[in-house]
């Protein structure tokens, strides 16, 4: 149980509670007119709450295929997906979905106020409350002042802020982003990564992202899974013990960042390779014998548990 | 968003377009005529196509064809069924129909806003009074008589058929206000219902929907002959038109069919019997029915005097801002 | 840019030129079918302004307000029910698209027998050639929305009468307006077509009156009005769909328009 000590991962403190997110032997087959594909293969990995884990993985790897059926919104071919316990069958209370078509989720009919404000106004939050909320939520993510305008007035990486602060202002307890800084400028990029840390203490939010960035999922995250290619499995999780708080110029310039940084790279590169890493029984296996602690995290702050045939 | 703007161009340029196609086929009647006579339109050479609306009385031309009056006088007929005067008179005038049958009426309007029509031969003239149609009112309506049809909803086949003149001419006649009334055209077959149930007040009606309307309603009653009320028997009821293009055009064809027909009105008249059973067919009707209905009696020839009648009450009525000279009509 | 700005020009050129290509033909005709537009004017000035306007013009146009708005009311409604109901949808289906076929100017014996002589006859025909263009167009609408936004609301779970006032209504817009501007024309065409049965007041039966009458003029005059109230109609449509539409963000707010 050397985790729980670790101060990055708050989140292991609670580690006797079962985790908040646990996905079990996820497959997805898709059925086209063309045939089917076979798009998730076998995925298990537990979140815990407070934690934040990023999925990354070659495109095509099923990472947005995996987060519409942790939403709720697909139903796995094989496998369970539990939030606090209670099997998923449609999308649950209290988890947001940042769209990776960000912009096709916002309603251009309504201002940029009205799209945030409309879960919350659907939730029964009331309207004086759902409004200072959503404005919040907006400064957070530098929007102030734009309420009034239109989606469609907002450049790209505006529209996908708005997006996020949608989710934010809904305060789930079980955020989902499917690569939600993928249109934003560099600087923009950092101030939303470095918005997103601090909401697990804020709100005790626990955060699954999907990314293409590595540096980002490694700053980000306290674990990242990656995913071969498809039928996809977890070909490893990289646990990330980087010290807290988490800053973009420390942090980066860690020479264990850097480190992290070039295996998860490799790990993406080429999630097949090495033979030892396809077995996803095993992977399950040795994830769970890592949460029950019988894994003990070494001294180095990498822990990198490669699936063992 | 172009295509918006363009719409109301279209509807302007489909307006202009009707004008114009209308104006090509009306027009061509005028010159066109004196091409049919030597050649194909609209009918050949002994050919005449008749514009009619159906009727019992088309019996006669049956009978015509049955006992050869038509071939001998080297005519044949190609009889079309048109579903109004009015479309009747607009065919002739088109060119379309050598020869137009109908009431009055549409002829009369036409000639008096200066189309030049002529009359070829009068058929059916008024008969007794209860044999030229009704007018139905629900007994319990307090309607007794035509004068108390004052003010009243009255359903009427269309705007300007002759029941639509005679009936306030007879609300006058009883010493009503004929002012008032509405007149709401209604397909005969379905004047009977419209009163029964008190949509109308009243209905003009004609044989043989007047006798299965009252069959049909057991409240309803005929209140009477509006056009007998108004115009003595023998006076015109219907005849056969043409336009004056087509007159000279086929000036030798129409005359023989002008001739064949006076010769089948004086067997005809013998024998209405045998024109009944003719035109039953034609008018929708069965033999028994057919057979139980009146049929006046033929007159080929009339006089522009004997419309006078009819053109004064179009005038009192505003059918007509004056009346029309009939010479050049009735010829 | 500009040709867009001459589009209106253009769109001007063949109506003018077939106004005055009219006027041409009937001054030289000389025939009473065709009267030159002056006459066609004076008519039109004393059959529908003035008394003609109240006793005429204005039941019919109340007719066709009445009518057209029962027919888009109970047309959305049904439409509404079809594109959420995907069973009673196919169930359906086959029946609406033969409605569609049907002319209702056909139907008008039909609806004199079963509505009666009045303004509910009128009322009832139009009402009946707007619903299903509206029903089809409404419940297609829904259906084909981008299934995004099926998604956020199932995510968000936003559900009842505001996901449909305010997700797939608005979605569908585009569609349900395009329906209802067809439909105005339709409207205006069967309003006339039904006065002519069953009603002695109405633009229709004293176009029916003039026909019958040979008042060509008067007759002229009629369809001068309904081609006038046509344009009139859909342009103002037009105009209001177009705010409606960039009020809901579904046009750029910059363009130009016509
Ligand atoms: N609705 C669908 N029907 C059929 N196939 C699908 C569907 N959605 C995704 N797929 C297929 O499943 C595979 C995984 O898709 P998914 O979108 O989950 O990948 P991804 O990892 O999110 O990719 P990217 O990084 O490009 O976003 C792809 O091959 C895709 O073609
Ligand atoms: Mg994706």
């Amino acid at each position: 149980m050397t985790a729980v000590s670790d101060p990055a991962h708050p989140a292991r403190a609670a580690a006797g509670a079962p985790p908040l997110l646990r996905v079990e032997g996820l497959a997805k087959t898709y059925r086209t007119p063309a045939g089917t594909h076979d798009a998730v293969g076998d995925v298990t990995f537990d979140v815990h709450s407070g934690e934040i884990v990023s999925i990354v993985g070659p495109s095509g790897a099923g990472k947005t295929t995996v987060l519409r059926v942790l939403a709720g919104l697909l139903a796995p071919t094989a496998g369970r997906v539990l939030i606090s316990g209670v099997p998923v069958d449609g999308p649950p209370p209290g988890v947001a979905l940042v769209f990776q078509d960000y912009s096709r989720s916002l309603l251009p009919w309504l201002s940029v106020l009205g799209n945030v404000t409309l879960p919350l106004r659907s939730a029964r939050v009331p309207k004086a409350e759902a409004a200072e909320r959503a404005l919040r939520a907006l400064a957070s993510v530098g929007l102030e002042g734009k309420e009034r305008l239109r989606p469609r007035e907002l450049s790209g990486g505006m529209q996908q802020r708005v997006a996020i602060a949608r989710a934010l202002a809904y305060q789930p307890r079980l955020l989902l982003m499917d690569e939600p800084f993928a249109s934003v400028d560099a600087q923009t990029r950092m101030d939303l990564e470095d918005l997103v840390l601090p909401l697990r203490e804020q709100y005790g939010m626990t955060i699954v992202t999907v990314t293409h960035d590595i540096d980002e999922a490694v700053y980000l995250s306290d674990r990242v899974v990656v995913l071969s290619a498809p039928p996809s499995a977890v070909a490893a999780v990289v646990e990330v013990a980087l010290p807290a708080p988490r800053s973009q110029t420390t942090t980066k310039e860690d020479p264990r960042f850097g480190r992290l940084r070039h295996r998860v790279l490799d790990l993406v590169r080429r999630p097949g390779a090495p033979a030892n890493t396809t077995d996803t029984t095993d992977t399950t296996d040795a994830a769970n014998a890592a949460e029950t602690g019988d894994f003990a995290i070494p001294a180095s702050p990498v822990t990198e548990r490669t699936p063992q045939r | 968003m172009k295509s918006v703007f363009l719409r109301p161009a279209f509807a302007v340029a489909a307006l202009v377009a009707v004008l114009a196609s209308s104006a090509c086929s009306a027009s061509a009647s005028g010159p066109a005529g004196s091409a049919a006579e030597t050649g194909s339109s609209p009918g050949a050479a002994g050919q005449l196509v008749v514009g009619v609306v159906p009727s019992l009385e088309l019996g006669l031309l049956k009978v015509a064809e049955a006992k050869g009056f038509l071939a001998d006088a080297g005519v044949e007929l190609k009889i079309t069924n048109v579903d109004s005067g009015p479309n009747v008179v607009t065919g002739v005038v088109a060119g379309q129909y050598d020869l137009g049958y109908t009431a009055y009426a549409p002829p009369l309007l036409a000639v008096a806003q200066g189309q030049p029509l002529k009359l070829v031969s009068n058929t059916s003239t008024v008969g007794e009074y209860g044999t030229n149609g009704g007018v139905l009112v629900r007994k319990d309506s307090g309607i007794a008589s035509f004068k108390d049809l004052a003010g009243k909803k009255i359903g009427t086949n269309a705007p300007r058929s002759l029941l639509s003149l005679t009936v306030p001419a007879s609300i006058r006649h009883a010493g009503g206000d004929p002012s008032g009334i509405q007149l709401v055209p209604l397909p005969f077959a379905q004047i009977g219902k419209a009163v029964h149930d008190g949509q109308v007040d009243a209905g003009v009606i004609l044989e043989p929907f007047q006798t299965k309307a009252l069959a049909e309603f057991g409240d309803l009653v005929n209140l009477g002959d509006s056009y007998r009320d108004v115009l003595p028997v023998g006076s015109p009821g219907a005849l056969y038109f043409t336009s004056a293009a087509t007159a000279t055009a086929k000036a030798d064809t129409i005359r023989r069919f002008k001739e064949a027909l006076a010769k089948t009105a004086d067997y005809a008249n013998a024998h209405l019997d045998e024109v009944k059973a003719a035109g039953g067919p034609l008018a929708g009707l069965s033999a028994e029915q057919a057979a139980k209905l009146p049929l006046g009696p033929f007159k080929p020839r009339i006089q522009a005097g004997e419309l006078d009648t009819l053109t004064t009450l179009m005038v009192e009525f505003a059918w007509l801002k004056a009346k029309p000279d009939l010479s050049g009509f009735v010829g | 840019m500009t040709r867009r700005l001459a589009a209106p020009a253009w769109q001007a050129v063949l109506p003018v030129a077939l106004v005055l290509a009219y006027q041409l033909a009937a001054s030289a005709a000389r025939d009473p079918f065709f009267p030159t537009l002056p006459a066609i004017w004076r008519a039109f000035v004393t059959s529908w302004t003035g008394p003609g306007f109240g006793r005429d013009v204005a039941p019919s146009l109340i007719d066709l307000a009445a009518g057209y708005l029962l027919g888009v009311l109970s047309g959305l409604a049904g439409g509404i029910a079809l594109g959420l109901a995907r069973r009673v949808r196919a169930a359906l289906l086959p029946l609406i698209s033969f409605a569609l076929t049907l002319p209702p100017v056909a139907l008008l014996p039909l609806f004199l027998m079963l509505l009666g002589v009045g303004p509910q006859m009128q009322i009832g025909v139009i009402a009946f050639s707007v619903f299903f263009t509206v029903l089809i167009n409404t419940s297609e609408g829904l259906r084909s929305a981008d299934p995004a936004l099926a998604d956020l609301t199932a995510v968000y779970r936003i559900g009842g009468l505001r996901r449909l006032l305010v997700v797939q209504l608005p979605a569908a817009a585009p569609y349900i307006l395009a329906a209802m501007r067809t439909c105005l024309s339709i409207a205006v065409l069967v309003m006339v077509v039904s006065e002519m049965v069953g009603a002695s007041q109405g633009i229709g039966a004293q176009t029916l009156l003039a026909q019958q009458s040979f008042a060509y003029e008067q007759m002229w005059a009629g369809m001068l009005l309904l081609a006038v109230l046509g344009c009139l109609l859909n342009a103002l449509f037009t105009l209001a769909e177009r705010a409606v539409l960039r009020r809901a963000g579904l046009l750029p707010a910059t363009f130009a328009g016509a």
